[in-house]
């Protein structure tokens, strides 16, 4: 931890639906540059929380300060524009399209008026960092196959760099491993690696996977029933009783 | 760069037969009787409508059902102003004041529809919806817009007191509407049509991505609501008379239907079938009687089983398979005769 200001600042964060409480006063802080995971069982209110860090859902109470503004009633448009840039866990990508095209449009997000973009008929000015994100994500090959035939691994991988080629500050991961196999993992796990040794980004994971979470990130919030109940490295929180008890312990019976 | 690939479009058949259909409506009126000229002009109005729906619908997503309104608004507002107040000039009521009280019509049902995010089959009917209170509305006033029986005798456009022939009126129908196609071609073809694109495909992604999709979807409705407008203006130049049903549901869905035969997203596909659907009503219907109505039906059908993309849509993907199957055969070739160089 820095004495610097953090990147994101969630106070007393809450979301309510009637009577139900889904994320309940959390506290949560993100460094500029740093990796944390955010982990619970099913209905811990992971993705709701994800939710109003994107501005998809409003806060009941609480707020969010981002790079030292208050966000917490900015529109979801607007906090991507100042770098908020979330993966979904249902891959969303234009399935339409070409990769190409996908890319260029995450690409062509920030800063640019509809006025400017209506003037903008060349592309060579981002073609080489498309290439680039592309390779990483090893697409490279595949810059003009329609979206919808790629097996789900790919599609979650090019999410992942379009995500990057947006110009996140903050990158909100949400289950980036869902529904692809082992190899694909372990692929997904480097590519990770690579856009945090080579980008200057935040990155919030959500997942679900220990093993996962061990190769990307050294610091682990542990969300129950809308509380965070943990946070700390992975040996302490492997070794905190609670979670043990309300999750781990939950995923060894299963 | 930008010129290179012009250059290289001009040759693809596509474009090759997009010239020639270009061609075949310049020398058109040489061929036809004046009074088949004008029957010509009113369908290059409604092709124009239909280039204004296809970019709303085929580029943006956003199913509109109730189009003619603007259209028809465009059409009364000229019939109007024509008839009654000749101060201001014609060539202004046809391109500033139909246009942008078509725009304003849209521009407001826009902010409505877009900030409630209306979409889906609820941007569909809501739109249909306007287009029946229009249309009931200007039955309505009898005094002011003609009740039923609409407006009679509405004047040619006359250019400092010269009034335009109907061949006239159809070569400035048919440059507006290659007008305005060149135009969409190079806003569908920009980083902004690739928005459009994406709020089509997925507009939540597209938003969180930092688009701001409200506002793109206004800009777009409100655009194809001012050609709507500018369409319905030169109608009512060219017919002479406008009536509520140009700002009906029948005509609104008429003209998209129009737009899947021909191939949807696509412009050219919206022009296309926009002009070959009303062609054919005007000699089969005489014909067939009621029989067109059925085959016009089964067209549709048809079109929407077996290409979804239209006519269009069909003639690109045969073409582009020809060419494939010849790339290959050229390929192996110049393969062959390499060994025999080696």
């Amino acid at each position: 931890m820095t004495d610097t200001e953090p990147l994101l600042r969630a106070e007393g964060l809450t979301k309510r639906f009637g009577e139900f409480t889904a994320v309940d006063d959390v506290d949560f802080t993100v460094q500029p540059n740093e990796t944390k995971a955010l982990i619970g069982p099913n209905g811990a209110g992971k993705t709701t929380f994800q939710n109003l860090l994107t501005g998809k859902l409003s806060a009941t109470e609480g707020t969010i300060t981002f790079d030292g503004e208050d966000v917490t009633h900015v529109s979801p448009h607007e906090r991507a524009q100042r770098g908020i840039i979330r993966k979904y866990q249902i891959t969303s990508v234009y399935e339409d399209e070409t990769v190409l095209e996908n890319m260029r449009l995450a690409f062509r997000s920030r800063a640019s008026s509809p006025w400017e973009l209506l003037r903008t008929h060349d592309d060579s000015d981002i073609r080489d960092r498309i290439e680039e994100l592309l390779s990483i994500a090893n697409l490279h090959d595949e810059q003009h196959t329609t979206v919808g035939t790629l097996s789900h691994g790919e599609k979650q991988w090019l999410e992942i760099v379009m995500a990057v080629g947006a110009e996140p500050e903050l990158l909100l991961l949400d289950e980036p491993t869902s529904g692809i196999s082992v190899g694909e993992t372990d692929d997904t796990v480097d590519l990770i690696e690579e856009i945090r040794s080579k980008e200057n980004v935040a990155i919030v994971v959500i997942e679900h996977d220990m093993d996962f979470i061990r190769k990307v990130s050294e610091s682990i919030t542990v969300l129950d029933r809308g509380e965070i109940i943990a946070s700390g490295t992975i040996d302490e929180i492997e070794n905190d009783e609670t979670v043990q008890r309300i999750y781990l312990g939950e995923a060894a019976d299963a | 760069m930008a010129t290179a690939d012009a250059a290289v479009d001009l040759k693809t058949p596509g474009e090759i037969a997009k010239l020639a259909g270009l061609l075949a409506l310049v020398a058109l009126p040489l061929f036809v009787s004046e009074y088949q000229v004008s029957t010509w002009s009113t369908y290059l109005t409604f092709a124009l409508l239909a280039l204004s729906i296809d970019l709303v619908w085929g580029y943006t997503g956003l199913l509109t059902l109730g189009h003619a309104a603007f259209f028809g608004a465009g059409a009364y507002v000229t019939a109007k102003l024509l008839k009654e107040v000749p101060a201001v000039p014609d060539a202004a009521v046809v391109f500033v004041v139909a246009p942008a009280f078509a725009a304003l019509l849209t521009l407001g049902l826009g902010w409505f529809l877009f900030s409630a995010d209306v979409k889906g089959s609820y941007f569909a009917i809501t739109t249909l919806i306007v287009s029946i209170i229009f249309e009931s509305v200007a039955g309505e006033f009898v005094g002011f817009l003609g009740g039923f029986n609409g407006i009679y005798g509405v004047p040619s456009i006359q250019v400092v007191g010269f009034e335009l022939t109907a061949t006239m009126s159809y070569y400035l129908a048919l440059g507006i509407l290659v007008g305005s196609y060149l135009f969409l071609r190079l806003l569908v073809g920009s980083a902004f049509g690739r928005v459009l694109r994406g709020i089509r495909g997925n507009q939540e992604r597209t938003e969180f991505f930092g688009y701001d999709t409200q506002r793109y979807r206004l800009i777009v409705f409100t655009l194809s609501g001012a050609m709507a407008g500018v369409a319905g203006s030169m109608y009512a130049t060219i017919d002479g008379f406008v009536s509520p049903p140009l700002l009906g549901f029948v005509l609104s869905t008429q003209v998209v239907i129009w737009i899947a035969v021909g191939g949807r997203g696509t412009l050219i596909g919206a022009v296309f079938g926009a002009i070959l659907i009303q062609y054919l009503n005007s000699t089969l219907s005489d014909v067939l009687i009621n029989y067109w109505e059925m085959g016009l039906a089964v067209l549709f059908i048809a079109v929407v089983i077996g290409a979804p993309r239209g006519i269009v849509g069909l003639l690109s993907d045969t073409v582009e398979g020809v060419q494939t199957s010849l790339d290959s055969a050229n390929r192996g070739d110049l393969g062959a005769g390499g060994e025999l160089d080696d």
